[in-house]
């Protein structure tokens, strides 16, 4: 039965209890600050930025550890955009396309007007879609506490092979990545019959190897080294910046541009794999097209700035929805909080809700809270954040790694887990320069142990038949969707005409 | 008349040769992975129940076809761009001195191997001259010992300023 709405406004109102406490608000704003920050630096992106700040969190009560950790979350996202506009350098994918018309109208010095469109259509999105995930995520748990194993276990095969078939260029390396992934996974003492696995007789390895040093080495490390192959140059200049301003005209002009972007990527994010990337792409493109002068695109054009802006903070919203309700993450980010949860030992699934409605609806409320905050914080402060960008790259680039180091030892005080992060920074970037995405390998490693208990039980409530996964429809449903997912490319590649091949001489 | 064309990368040329040396690399570990599977041995057995190995031996047995997988596909592919080897050097040079740095942490300290590890890091990345290198590194050691130390993180003195 899904709840009345009343009682949806009764919950909010107990999040916003737990929000507005002073200690999180506090931890609100530091995390939109020092998201700001980490979206704005090159060298490390926001799944790099949360990874090193998660050791930070485990000393604080559930709720407002992933306030905080949202908080990042959204800052990295406004951050991003910055460095889009005024350097056509993207901090993260979902911003790429912000830079086409963004940087343009830079240049034509109207850098004030692309970051406020770009701060107050990022507030309007994400308001908008977080109202929309206020309602219709208890709906998705209502439906979701009625899964079985069999269910979960379909539910999680779906995701995984949604992400790898969206994810880079090539299938198979996005699989052998996930792969990669469900290994690390499998390390450490099976929680059924107690045997030590993949642990070579070092005891160190008995507990697993923690979450976080394999996401600071993936994610952080790699970023690290990947940066310093272009950081022994000059130091960067970005456009220069008068006052960060609005007029009706400009918003008026973008205002239904924001409008669909927010739509276009709220339901985008709810789907797995789908993410803030994909979103700004395609919310893009459809305004380009309704447009009547599409000529002015990518010369400078507010709305191009706008619509994808609009878009990834609405995925970025979206994206929370089933990793919540279901406990599926749909996104290298929500993986990483998927995990940091994991960590707190709060199970993200239908019961959460019912479980830990403090940690469900102060995480809603403070959404509401930090992106008010980050408008707040984003429109006079823009300039500061932007002379972090005259802090030259070779004096950052160590510095951030001594501080996932510091991290990591955080984590258990542990010297082995600094070998374990640091050679798994070498494969994870050995794995970039070859072009195999990471993502996956986070969604194997966060849902291998998951994945495996659901197996588990599925095949003794069935004794051991793997029929049961087929014969349930709604396992069956997803079973059939991930197979579907994993050939999508192919499936579209036979559609599209062939090309004649070239013509040799 | 002289062939003037454009050296062509030919499929199975040099652009699927990094392919196929990874295929091999991770068809091996994948290898080791599922024989190591074969070992795990459950302390009592239940029909239905799935034991320690079974799941290993699925993803193993997945790594073990799409290795393969990629292999095949690397004589075939389309050469892509090459891999940009500039700047690879520098970085491999800054994960070895984390590699140090890492196993130095414990022994020597946190101020100690800190302060050594930016001070080669700096110079790595082209920072002049030496007073600057000296000058920032003990200023980045000392403020984040300060914030790690309010946030309550406990940073290993170490052994060597001890004696």
């Amino acid at each position: 039965m899904a709840p009345p709405v009343t009682d949806i406004w009764q919950s909010l109102l107990l999040g916003f209890q737990v929000a507005l406490r002073p200690e999180n608000l506090g931890l609100a704003f530091a995390g939109a600050l020092i998201g700001t920050i980490v979206g704005v630096l090159p060298g490390i992106g926001p799944v790099g930025g949360i990874a090193i700040l998660l050791p930070l969190t485990f000393k604080l009560p559930p709720a407002s550890a992933m306030i905080m950790l949202t908080a990042v979350y959204y800052g990295t996202m406004y951050g991003g955009s910055t460095t889009s506009i005024l350097m056509n350098v993207p901090g993260e994918a979902s911003s790429v396309v912000t830079a086409f018309d963004g940087h343009a109208m830079a240049q034509q010095g109207r850098a004030g007007p692309a970051l406020a469109i770009s701060a107050v259509g990022s507030f309007i999105a994400g308001t908008l879609s977080i109202i929309g995930l206020t309602f219709f995520s208890p709906l998705l748990a209502d439906w979701g506490i009625r899964f079985g194993p069999p269910e979960y276990f379909a539910l999680m095969l779906f995701g995984l092979s949604a992400v790898s078939s969206l994810a880079g260029d090539s299938l198979v390396k996005a699989l052998l990545s996930m792969g990669f992934g469900l290994m690390l996974a499998t390390v450490g003492t099976d929680l059924v019959t107690g045997v030590p696995r993949y642990t070579f007789g070092i005891p160190y390895l008995l507990d697993g190897i923690d979450f976080v040093v394999v996401v600071i080495g993936l994610f952080a490390i790699s970023e690290v080294l990947i940066s310093v192959e272009e950081a022994r140059g000059e130091v960067r200049i970005p456009v220069r910046l008068e006052r960060i301003w609005l007029s009706l005209r400009d918003f008026t002009q973008s205002f239904w541009a924001i409008v669909r972007g927010s739509v276009i990527g709220f339901y985008i994010g709810i789907l797995p794999a789908a993410g803030a990337t994909i979103a700004s792409f395609l919310s893009y493109s459809v305004e380009k097209q309704l447009a009547k002068d599409p000529g002015t695109f990518g010369k400078g054009d507010i709305r191009g700035v706008a619509s994808p802006e609009s878009a990834n903070n609405a995925a970025a919203v979206g994206n929370m929805i089933p990793m919540l309700t279901l406990g599926i993450p749909g996104s290298s980010t929500t993986a990483l909080m998927l995990g940091a949860l994991l960590v707190l030992n709060v199970v993200p699934g239908p019961t959460l809700f019912t479980k830990h409605p403090d940690v469900v609806w102060g995480l809603v409320a403070s959404m509401y809270v930090s992106n008010f905050m980050l408008l707040l914080l984003n429109l006079p402060l823009v300039g500061l954040f932007v002379r972090i960008l005259y802090v030259p790259e070779r004096l950052l680039l160590p510095l951030i790694l001594a501080i996932c180091v510091i991290g990591t030892y955080a984590v258990n005080f542990s010297p082995f887990d600094l070998l374990v992060m640091a050679t798994l920074g070498l494969v994870a970037y050995a794995m970039r320069k070859q072009g195999y995405p990471l993502g996956p390998a986070i969604l194997g490693l966060v849902l291998g142990d998951l994945m495996e208990q659901n197996l588990r039980r599925s095949l003794i409530m069935s004794r051991g038949s793997p029929d049961i996964f087929f014969t349930r429809p709604v396992s069956a449903v997803f079973i059939g969707l991930s197979v579907l997912s994993l050939l999508a490319p192919y499936l579209l590649r036979l559609l599209r005409k062939p090309v004649p091949p070239a013509v040799e001489s | 008349m002289a062939d003037t064309r454009e050296p062509v990368a030919r499929p199975g040329g040099r652009a699927g040769r990094g392919d196929r040396f990874a295929a091999v690399l991770i068809f091996i570990v994948s290898a080791l992975y599922v024989r190591y599977a074969v070992t795990f041995q459950p302390p009592f057995f239940r029909s239905e129940a799935l034991g320690p190995a079974t799941f290993p031996l699925m993803i193993g047995g997945m790594m073990l076809l799409l290795s393969t997988a990629l292999f095949v596909q690397s004589f075939r592919a389309a050469p892509g761009p090459a891999t940009a080897w500039a700047g690879v050097g520098a970085a491999l040079g800054l994960w070895a001195m984390l590699l140090g740095y890492v196993l130095l942490f414990d022994q020597a300290g946190f101020l100690l191997s800190t302060a050594a590890f930016l001070c080669g890091g700096f110079w790595l990345l082209g920072v002049r001259p030496w007073w600057k290198i000296g000058l920032y590194a003990v200023f980045f050691t000392a403020a984040t010992f300060y914030v790690f130390n309010l946030l309550d993180v406990r940073l290993p003195a170490g052994e060597w300023l001890r004696r």
